[in-house]
């Protein structure tokens, strides 16, 4: 007797019959048997889900690939020197990212330290529409334990900045970068962050 | 004694007010830029962009990315790699559209570019998993914990078998399977035959049942 060939075996397994292989399966086990093992690897290979990314990171895919492609297509066909621009915007933002993060940490804890001691609020300059916000530190930590001398080099290094320079410098930040912080996340990491947040959320609901 | 700081802030600058204005300006900055293409077919798209139409390519992305995607994480399994694989197949996808004959779908163009990066890739680089239940969206009112072990034990084995199989039964068990294309488009993409598309598909078959034969199958 002659078999089914693979191609036939994987039709049927898939559903496609003719007249004549079917014929042929009812009469052989062997066949049968085939298409069964076929049918059920199928079934099982086809359980396994793939992952669907949160609509955020759709958001910033495409944003990225925006940038990917605007940049290839500069790199391309853009003269030398507006190449090494590029390459060297890649690497100053490389750069900026951890040097702004640091700046920014020190300039919130030199003026938290400076608003502390003075016990008055800083004046914005150019504030066109000012918006107050009150910063209560928490319950038993007065001013003098948060004029700490160690925070004096800080606060002496950031004593002739003012908040036009900084914001030109690019080291303010603004509402939604904790979003654009999580969106970057990996899932290990957001795990983590979940964990902190609920360890958090329930030590206070014991605390309440 | 409760000490307070009065923080004044300066508002000055627009495009700085906060994160949901700002990324309601720039969504509202993609809708002009894809103003009047929504309606167009993919080759219309590819027309535009060669012609430089701002945000012809990037509706073309949007329309095939999570397929890309999907694609490039049943090669890899893990996000990160997927994501930066689904990236360079749209990089390359533009920098090669001058070619694109419109012999075949774009969506199939993308998956032979798909393929072809992922093979590249996968074979210089060791497949790394992830946690399953980081990323996938788990029903806990059908599911017990104790499926839902199973189903994550099972999902890691297919896994490894998958990337145990040699590149053209991966790329077609893949397409086939997950993607649901035809052997035809499977031709189309791997540029091979339809018979010789089913042979390798019922060898990656075969091959699967033998490492996983023994593990509940």
């Amino acid at each position: 007797m002659r078999h089914l060939t693979t191609e036939q075996l994987v039709d049927l397994a898939e559903g496609i019959e003719t007249e004549s292989s079917t014929e042929h399966v009812r009469s052989c086990g062997d066949c049968r048997r085939r298409i069964t093992d076929l049918r059920g690897t199928i079934s099982a290979v086809g359980e396994v889900e793939a992952p669907e990314p949160s609509p955020l990171f759709w958001e910033h895919f495409s944003a990225r690939v925006s940038d990917a492609v605007e940049s290839d297509r500069g790199s391309s066909g853009a003269a030398p020197r507006r190449r090494f621009y590029l390459a060297g915007a890649r690497l100053a933002e490389w750069l900026g990212r951890p040097v702004a993060a640091v700046s920014v940490s020190l300039i919130v804890v030199a003026v938290t330290a400076l608003l502390l001691r003075s016990g008055r609020p800083v004046p914005a300059p150019s504030a066109s529409e000012p918006v107050s916000v009150t910063v209560e530190a928490p319950p038993g930590e007065t001013a003098a334990s948060v004029d700490d001398p160690s925070l004096s080099l800080v606060a002496d290094l950031a004593a002739d900045l003012d908040w036009d320079s900084v914001r030109e410098a690019g080291l303010t930040t603004h509402i939604g970068v904790d979003d654009d912080a999580l969106a970057l996340l990996t899932a290990g990491e957001r795990n983590e962050l979940r964990r902190l947040l609920q360890g958090e959320l329930s030590s206070s609901r014991r605390g309440a | 004694m409760t000490s307070a700081a009065v923080w004044t802030l300066s508002r000055s600058r627009p495009e700085k007010r906060g994160g949901a204005i700002v990324r309601r300006e720039v969504d509202a900055a993609a809708a002009d830029r894809l103003d009047g293409l929504d309606g167009l077919d993919d080759a219309a798209l590819v027309e535009l962009s060669l012609a430089d139409r701002a945000g012809a390519f990037d509706l073309i992305v949007e329309r095939h990315r999570q397929r890309v995607y999907q694609l490039c994480y049943r090669f890899v399994g893990n996000h990160e790699d997927a994501s930066d694989l689904a990236q360079d197949v749209f990089v390359r996808a533009f920098r090669g559209l001058r070619g694109f004959r419109g012999h075949s779908t774009i969506g199939t163009w993308l998956y032979r570019i798909g393929v072809n990066v992922c093979l590249n890739r996968v074979s210089a680089k060791t497949l790394v998993t992830e946690d399953l239940d980081a990323r996938q969206h788990v029903d806990a009112r059908t599911e017990s914990p104790a499926d839902r072990v199973l189903k994550h034990e099972r999902a890691i084995r297919v896994r490894a078998a998958i990337a145990q199989l040699p590149r053209k039964q991966r790329a077609t068990l893949v397409l086939r399977i997950y993607h649901e294309l035809s052997h035809q488009e499977i031709a189309e993409v791997l540029g091979s035959s339809v018979g010789a598309v089913k042979a390798n598909f019922f060898h990656a078959l075969g091959n699967l049942k033998k490492q996983l034969g023994g593990q509940g199958l």
